[in-house]
């Protein structure tokens, strides 16, 4: 571990300082003081440092105060009122529960959300069959014949011969060879 | 020691009455007083400042409550408030240029307790050593200064310090390397200037 070219011990007594070592790397650096002075002096001066700093910022507060201090906060948020939260702060407290979800469930459950609602949006490869509707009275199919023979039959995958009566169906089919599909 | 600060995350679902919370910024107030007072102290160097900008961090962090978004815990969050309030008062004093109480003669902290005050030669000179080392604190970088300051003022671990000041502890712990470091060089200086 080596920090903008500092000697890896010197960060190692930092954290030795603060506790953060194993035993293991404790014991290897306590070998390591033995044999090199430099670095068991500069643990020496940290600690000393470490001890100054903290007794220089250390302020002790005698009873009174501490109570006073305790008594003015107090009567200070009795007379204070909580603010509300605005309706933005609530949705960013929403979404902060899934915080600790890893980055990578979420982006994946959002992919199969958008996937669900992209589907009736998708391009759609079965085309509609091309349908034809032919009306024709009841009494008078040749019209229907005459469009049959005419009409490019080929190009429509449905043909619908739209009659209006039982009797009509049955002379339809068999002067056309074609069963009516739909009566009405 | 610090879970109950957390309390309001862990039942983020359940909205907090207004009593529940005022209990629990009044237990903010009683078990971390002392940490945040000496963070402020730390940053001001006088301590009726320090009590005073950690009241106020408190009732701001009570009264913008609907402003905290669970994004760090709200133990961290009151660290922040007042690490911010103490630069906003140093830029004032820096605009104001007025020296502090201490460097005014008064002075309030550890080194004015009975028992010293009962040797003045003593007492005179830990005021003087405590000079020097906040002078040599002073001269820190702003980042180095904050990190070393929530680190041996305020007691708070790594990981803490990175949440206070939302970076990655592998900078809060490089910081608190530089700026032991540089701490160290600074009142080695000092020494010798004295000793000359």
């Amino acid at each position: 571990m080596t920090l903008h070219g500092s000697c890896p011990v010197e960060l190692r007594i930092s954290l030795l300082l603060d506790g953060l070592l194993s035993d293991e790397e404790t014991k290897q650096i306590h070998r390591h003081f033995s044999e090199c002075e430099s670095c068991r002096q500069k643990y020496v001066d940290w600690e000393h440092i470490i001890h100054l700093v903290r007794e220089t910022c250390s302020v002790r507060l005698t009873p009174v105060e501490k109570n006073t201090f305790l008594h003015q906060f107090n009567q200070q948020i009795v007379n204070s009122d909580l603010k509300t939260p605005c309706f933005t702060v609530q949705i960013a407290r929403f979404l902060a529960q899934f915080r600790p979800i890893p980055w990578q469930w979420r982006a994946a459950f959002a992919l199969i959300l958008i996937l669900i609602f992209s589907i009736p949006f998708l391009p759609n490869n079965q085309q509609e069959p091309q349908e034809l509707f032919i009306p024709t009275l009841a009494s008078d199919f040749s019209d229907a014949k005459i469009r049959l023979e005419t009409d490019v039959a080929a190009e429509y995958d449905l043909i619908w011969v739209v009659t209006g009566e039982e009797e009509t169906q049955k002379t339809l089919d068999s002067s056309l060879g074609f069963k009516p599909f739909m009566t009405i | 020691m610090k879970e109950h600060f957390c309390a309001l995350n862990e039942n983020r679902w359940e909205k907090p009455s207004a009593d529940e919370i005022r209990e629990l910024f009044i237990s903010i107030a009683e078990n971390h007083r002392d940490s945040l007072i000496n963070v402020a102290y730390g940053f001001l160097h006088e301590k009726e400042a320090a009590l005073d900008v950690v009241q106020e961090a408190l009732l701001k962090a009570y009264r913008k409550l609907s402003t905290f978004q669970n994004q760090s815990s709200l133990f961290t969050w009151v660290y922040r408030i007042t690490a911010n309030l103490c630069k906003d008062r140093l830029r004032q004093r820096k605009r104001q240029k007025t020296a502090p109480v201490e460097e005014m003669g008064g002075d309030n902290h550890i080194f004015e307790l009975p028992d010293l005050a009962a040797n003045p030669r003593r007492s005179a000179e830990l005021k003087e050593r405590d000079k020097i080392v906040m002078a040599a604190i002073e001269l820190l970088p702003d980042n180095h200064q904050q990190i070393l300051i929530l680190r041996e003022a305020g007691g708070l671990s790594y990981k803490e310090i990175a949440r206070v000041l939302k970076c990655r502890e592998g900078t809060v712990m490089s910081r608190l390397f530089h700026a032991r470091k540089m701490l160290a060089a600074r009142l080695k200086t000092f020494a010798e200037d004295l000793g000359s």
